[in-house]
């Protein structure tokens, strides 16, 4: 894919209203994200993470489509990759239910917007009738809260962005 | 070092849940290992989420204790459960010779009824446990069940009364040595152990998920799920997922 089909392709998803398309292809792997919500910024986030050639002898198109991936990589937003990745995740250490608040009446652990130290209780996951207060290993302020209430998490999913202090 | 559960027990007159107890003073203390608070009063003891375990003053034995297995990972939890559960079935037979079995995940069953049960609150750092309240009720002088609850007790079936705190002394060394096989993590004997008092184990049961079938217990693992071997081969199910009938 040429660069120029790859510009086409992001202004394409972005009018077209649609907030990610992933394309596969033989080579390589394209995920474009538009940020639709947020309505001052129009730009798009694009990740490219190039797939191994099957081939030991790469074609001229493969060849090609590599400069063209790495050149998207560089040219649009490398601002909010590096924005995003400052955050560190809170995970789930096992598989169970996630619970925000410690009974159905009661307000949730933490909001997105609160202050957690070391030790704060960030969420309850019942696994198995054993219930788990899950602990932040750190201080921070939490920017995103990432699974609903009441659904079932696997081990090691991401749970919390935490912005940390 | 490890203190042993029991180390000191201390009876509170009367206590809405010896669970919430320990946690709520955890928070404000740092706790000794093995402290374990009892009660004759329990006003609402919890069974899982909003279940309440119905006891009188003086019927049955509840109390909870504190540990810090900072050795076990998350996902090892469950043989806290399978250990704990072995141990109260382990006394309860030794004690009072009653045929009860241990009913997935850990429950204590006589005779299809609800004798006992157990409540496990652990805090989690990291992948690591850092706390653990376990909470033991078992029915002990109860005369009288609402017909619904399909429970039991000690006295309704060896018709004796039993001193609480005796039982609570006699109970302690079943706790320490299931205990101390978690702590080797001795997981294949912890596993023999559960298995030989299983209710249902390798035997032709009637469950129901989607729907009814017929299946018989071939595995519970180390994470909790329960394996059901039917004609269509072994599945594997979690908490709630199946039912017994």
């Amino acid at each position: 894919m040429k660069i120029n089909e790859i510009q086409d392709l992001i202004k394409f998803v972005s009018k077209s209203g649609v907030s990610e398309v992933e394309l596969e292809m033989k080579d390589f792997k394209i995920t474009i994200k538009t940020s639709q919500n947020e309505k001052q910024r129009t730009e798009q986030t694009v990740f490219v993470q190039q797939a191994i050639p099957a081939t030991t002898n790469p074609s001229a198109i493969t060849a090609q489509s590599t400069a063209a991936a790495s050149q998207a990589v560089s040219t649009p937003t490398t601002a909010e990759v590096a924005n995003n990745s400052k955050y560190i995740t809170i995970k789930s250490p096992m598989i169970g239910t996630f619970y925000r608040k410690p009974a159905p009446d009661k307000a949730p652990f933490v909001e997105v917007g609160s202050d957690v130290k070391k030790g704060t209780v960030v969420c309850v996951i019942e696994a198995m009738k054993l219930f788990n207060e899950i602990e932040s290993e750190f201080s921070g302020k939490i920017v995103k809260v990432l699974v609903d209430d009441n659904s079932p998490v696997e081990y090691d999913q991401p749970l919390f962005l935490v912005d940390p202090a | 070092m490890f203190n042993s559960i029991g180390s000191s027990v201390i009876k509170i007159d009367e206590l809405d849940s010896t669970n919430l107890y320990l946690q709520q003073i955890s928070k404000l203390q740092t706790m000794n290992e093995g402290v374990l608070v009892w009660t004759e009063r329990q006003l609402c003891g919890r069974g899982q989420q909003g279940n309440i375990w119905y006891s009188k003053e003086g019927e049955s034995l509840t109390f909870s204790f504190i540990l810090s297995p900072t050795f076990l990972m998350a996902d090892e939890q469950f043989y806290l459960s399978k250990a704990f559960s072995i141990a109260v079935n382990q006394y309860l037979v030794k004690k009072f010779q009653l045929k009860v079995q241990i009913k997935w995940p850990n429950d204590i069953l006589l005779n299809g009824k609800k004798i006992a049960g157990i409540l496990i609150e652990n805090n989690i750092l990291g992948n690591k446990l850092k706390q653990s309240i376990v909470g033991i009720g078992i029915n002990m002088n109860n005369q009288v069940f609402p017909e619904q609850l399909r429970a039991t007790s000690v006295l309704l079936n060896s018709a004796h009364k039993v001193d609480l705190r005796e039982c609570i002394d006699e109970m302690i060394p079943f706790l320490n040595e299931m205990y101390s096989l978690v702590i080797l993590k001795q997981w294949k004997e912890i596993d023999r152990l559960y298995f030989d008092s299983l209710y249902g184990y390798k035997k032709n049961l009637r469950f129901h998920s989607d729907g009814y079938f017929n299946g018989r217990i071939v595995r519970v693992d180390e994470v909790g799920y329960i394996y059901i071997e039917t004609d269509a081969g072994v599945k594997k199910y979690t908490f709630k997922e199946v039912m017994f009938c």
